[in-house]
């Protein structure tokens, strides 16, 4: 396994409120998370920061993650405490009212691939020299299209298209997508809306092909892109790919 | 950051704080020109990053201070002070509806009669001026003791909905009042505000909102399909006139609402006439959902795309118990291939029946361990460790899965053995940024207070008011949760220096106004008691505090022509 992480303020924001991880324990089984905070006053690091270290810490604390019934419940029981986190930090800080965050999760291990989601960062794999998306964006738009109230055309104009319905320290209870994916992946991508918002998937797709780049220079490559398409957004970037014969 | 004592654009003295929010906090304000109490709005900082945003705020903000009505809220001044934009407006001491409803519930229908007539009535003004307000809601709309109703934030709100930062960083607010048109995205009209107004009537007069979820995506689509619940069968004895004021303003086609705000006002001032009270329930003109807005309905979206790569997991998938087998019986063959796929996540253990794991807290480890083997558990040898300030060093804090939890038997339980409290080693934190130790501390459980300190030289912590400078508790102490530390960083202010007295140049005053911000005027004086070129007079006195973008009015001494020439004239005037 190759893998590379990086996290860039963008072009317009003074903070960088995103947060990115990979980490690896005794198992060689391998954890990676994007979280894209929000809030004023630098809440919003504080929120994906609190989210990034808590599963950071988790993760490493535990010989191995399990069976796969086990991750899922690391998952859900991992979202719960972080929330509970977060919504006595704004209770104590007033401050810090509204702060949240976006999570963005990969747990990879040799016998099975999942992905948590929780807002609108993306988890992407290549299978097959193809970039498929696996996460669902939490957003209010997205919801409109799946119950037919809009179009996919008319979501793309949509003055609200940003607008997130679920977040990390905005919804209590919160519930967190998880997916269960095919084995057969190449390379798996996290990130965080500032990439997504200024390339498309096709764009994505062109610099992961690009074979004469080692995994750093492709992440880079991503990241230089988006900043050179505007960059008015954080831009957090987790990245692995399986050797053949992994 | 707005603090209590500021002044904005040397005008308007901050004096409270009187309401937060997401975007915006408020501040109780003197506007020390006329000597009158303002509402000062100030925006979160970073909006002002935002070109589009700043430029859409500006003109709407300006558009909407041109109001000027009994029943809104008027607004004086927008501008920018150092990064924060603000907007100052007309102070109302009183209550917003909200507050009130909260405190009220239902109001009486002459009551409800009465705002209605007010809001209709501002309403009509700004419509007249093409101001839409767009975020009509209880929030937005102030009470007074005596009963006078004023409507804020015309147009902000629009402005802030289409910030970009807002866009991205923002989970949706409150959508209890939001027109159908506004949540399919199609923009609005002066006949979005009658709908929000229409469901505000609703509320005050059930003290209840019509449209209720568990999500904003609910409550919206909600107002885009479901028809308004009946009023009459929340309330008994309403006249049916006044239930169609409601019918009306809260058609979701447009075309069935009232024309205008003047028209609403109109049907809510005779609603109550004698011949008006049993008339028929308004019957709408036009079909409700809009025919000419037929839009292709989308093929449920196909996720194969998608399912050959990864499939969601749902609650059940790792609940094995009777459920799966009703839905065996009842589900069609089809779906064998999910149930394949639930028997390849949990493997043959749907057999072993599911047992609950005992409570072992604050138990030994030998106690424990037996409990859940009585129970049926298997537990893991090796044991692991956490902190814990509430169960005694060496006893069980709790298991993993925990206590409580239906599992299947024989299943493999982890303990965790209390290490006692959780303490946190006190670092060296002079030099560092306050921000940063407080959010590192505060995650620990530490509450950290900021106090501010004097400094001797003030001059050493320009720009680093936020560096620590002093903490109440030694490095290598130890805190538990819960305790506090007191981080204290500089009190910074700046004060004009006594240039009279230090015998500045102007060159001097020059390079320090210039570092702090203000400007100079500058008056040459003849004297002859001191050097020429040094500042006889200074406007503001030494120590005083230095106000940004303020003029300092100096004089300063100038000498020779004065000095030679009358000297060299007088003797030849007297010759001659």
């Amino acid at each position: 396994m190759q893998t590379y992480y990086l996290t860039d303020a963008g072009k317009v924001r003074e903070h960088n409120e995103d947060r990115v991880i990979i980490v690896k324990n005794d198992n060689e089984e391998y954890f990676m998370a994007v979280a894209d905070g929000m809030g004023g006053h630098r809440a919003g690091e504080i929120a994906s920061s609190m989210t990034i270290e808590y599963l950071r810490d988790a993760f490493l604390a535990m010989e191995t993650i399990g069976d796969k019934a086990n991750a899922v419940n690391f998952l859900r029981e991992s979202v719960l405490t972080i929330n509970k986190k977060i919504f006595a930090y704004t209770d104590e800080f007033p401050e810090s009212k509204g702060m949240g965050t976006t999570l963005v999760v990969a747990i990879v291990t040799a016998n099975y691939l999942l992905f948590g989601n929780i807002g609108d960062s993306s988890g992407f794999v290549m299978k097959e020299d193809k970039l498929y998306k696996v996460t669902k964006d939490h957003t209010l738009v997205n919801l409109l299209v799946s119950t037919g109230e809009l179009t996919a055309e008319e979501a793309k104009l949509h003055p609200k298209k940003n607008v997130l319905m679920r977040a990390l320290g905005a919804n209590d209870p919160i519930d967190i997508d998880i997916f269960d994916v095919d084995m057969g992946v190449s390379e798996i991508l996290l990130c965080s809306d500032g990439l997504t918002n200024m390339l498309s998937e096709e764009q994505i797709q062109k610099v992961l092909e690009t074979q004469e780049l080692t995994v750093e220079e492709r992440v880079i490559r991503l990241i230089k892109k988006s900043n050179n398409r505007g960059g008015t957004d954080n831009i957090s970037i987790a990245y692995l790919v399986r050797e053949s014969g992994e | 950051m707005v603090v209590k004592g500021q002044k904005i654009n040397e005008r308007y003295e901050i004096l409270k704080i009187i309401g937060e929010g997401g975007m915006a906090n408020v501040y109780l304000a003197e506007d020390t020109i006329l000597g009158r109490k303002v509402a000062v709005k100030v925006l979160r900082g970073d909006l002002a990053n935002d070109e589009k945003f700043v430029r859409r705020f500006q003109r709407e903000a300006l558009a909407a201070s041109s109001l000027n009505h009994p029943n809104i809220v008027e607004m004086y001044d927008v501008g920018e002070d150092d990064g924060d934009f603000y907007i100052v407006m007309e102070y109302i001491e009183g209550r917003n509806l909200k507050q009130l409803i909260k405190r009220r519930g239902a109001l009486t229908i002459p009551e409800v009669i009465d705002i209605m007539l007010q809001l209709t009535d501002g309403l009509a003004h700004a419509h007249d001026a093409y101001i839409i307000h767009r975020d009509i809601k209880p929030q937005n709309i102030l009470i007074l003791d005596n009963g006078l109703v004023k409507i804020t934030d015309f147009g902000i709100a629009m402005a802030l909905n289409n910030s970009q930062l807002t866009q991205t960083n923002s989970v949706m607010g409150s959508v209890h009042y939001l027109p159908p048109e506004q949540a399919s995205g199609k923009g609005s009209t002066i006949k979005s505000d009658l709908y929000s107004l229409g469901i505000l009537m609703y509320e005050l007069l059930t003290g209840k909102l019509p449209f209720r979820g568990e999500s904003a995506v609910e409550i919206a689509l909600k107002h885009m399909k479901d028809p308004l619940p009946s009023l009459s069968r929340e309330l008994d004895n309403v006249p049916q006139s006044i239930e169609n004021i409601i019918i009306r303003a809260t058609a979701k086609n447009p075309k069935n609402r009232y024309n205008n705000a003047r028209e609403m006002y109109e049907d809510v001032k005779t609603a109550l006439d004698d011949e008006r009270i049993h008339e028929p329930r308004y019957i709408y003109k036009y079909l409700e959902h809009d025919l000419d807005d037929t839009k292709i309905l989308p093929v449920i979206k196909d996720d194969k795309g998608d399912g050959l790569i990864a499939k969601p997991i749902t609650d059940d998938d790792f609940k094995p118990n009777k459920k799966i087998f009703i839905i065996l019986g009842s589900i069609l063959a089809s779906l064998i291939l999910l149930l394949f796929l639930i028997f390849i996540i949990i493997p043959a253990v749907t057999e072993v029946p599911d047992v609950r794991i005992p409570d072992v807290s604050n138990m030994t480890v030998e106690d424990a361990e037996s409990k859940l083997k009585e129970a049926g558990f298997e537990v893991a040898i090796e044991l692991k460790e956490i902190s814990s300030d509430k169960i005694e060093e060496g006893n069980i804090v709790k298991t993993s899965p925990a206590s409580g939890r239906m599992i299947k038997k024989g299943t493999t339980v982890t303990l965790y053995q209390s290490t006692g409290e959780n303490l946190i080693e006190i670092e060296n934190y002079i030099g560092k940024d306050y921000i940063e130790v407080k959010s590192a501390l505060t995650l620990k459980g530490i509450k950290v207070i900021q106090e501010k300190k004097d400094v001797d030289d003030i001059s050493l912590y320009r720009d680093k008011e936020n560096i620590i400078i002093a903490q109440n508790i030694d490095s290598g102490s130890k805190l538990k949760d819960g305790d506090e530390i007191i981080l204290y960083t500089p009190n910074i202010y700046e004060v004009y220096p006594d240039m009279v007295g230090e015998k500045w140049t102007v060159a001097d005053a020059q390079v320090f106004a210039d570092e702090y911000g203000f400007n100079l005027d500058v008056t040459y004086k003849e004297t002859d008691a001191v050097s020429p070129g040094i500042i006889i007079y200074q406007s503001r006195p030494a120590n005083s505090k230095i106000v940004t973008g303020f003029t300092l009015k100096i004089d300063v001494s100038k000498a020779k022509p004065v000095q030679e020439e009358p000297i060299e004239e007088e003797p030849i005037n007297g010759t001659e």
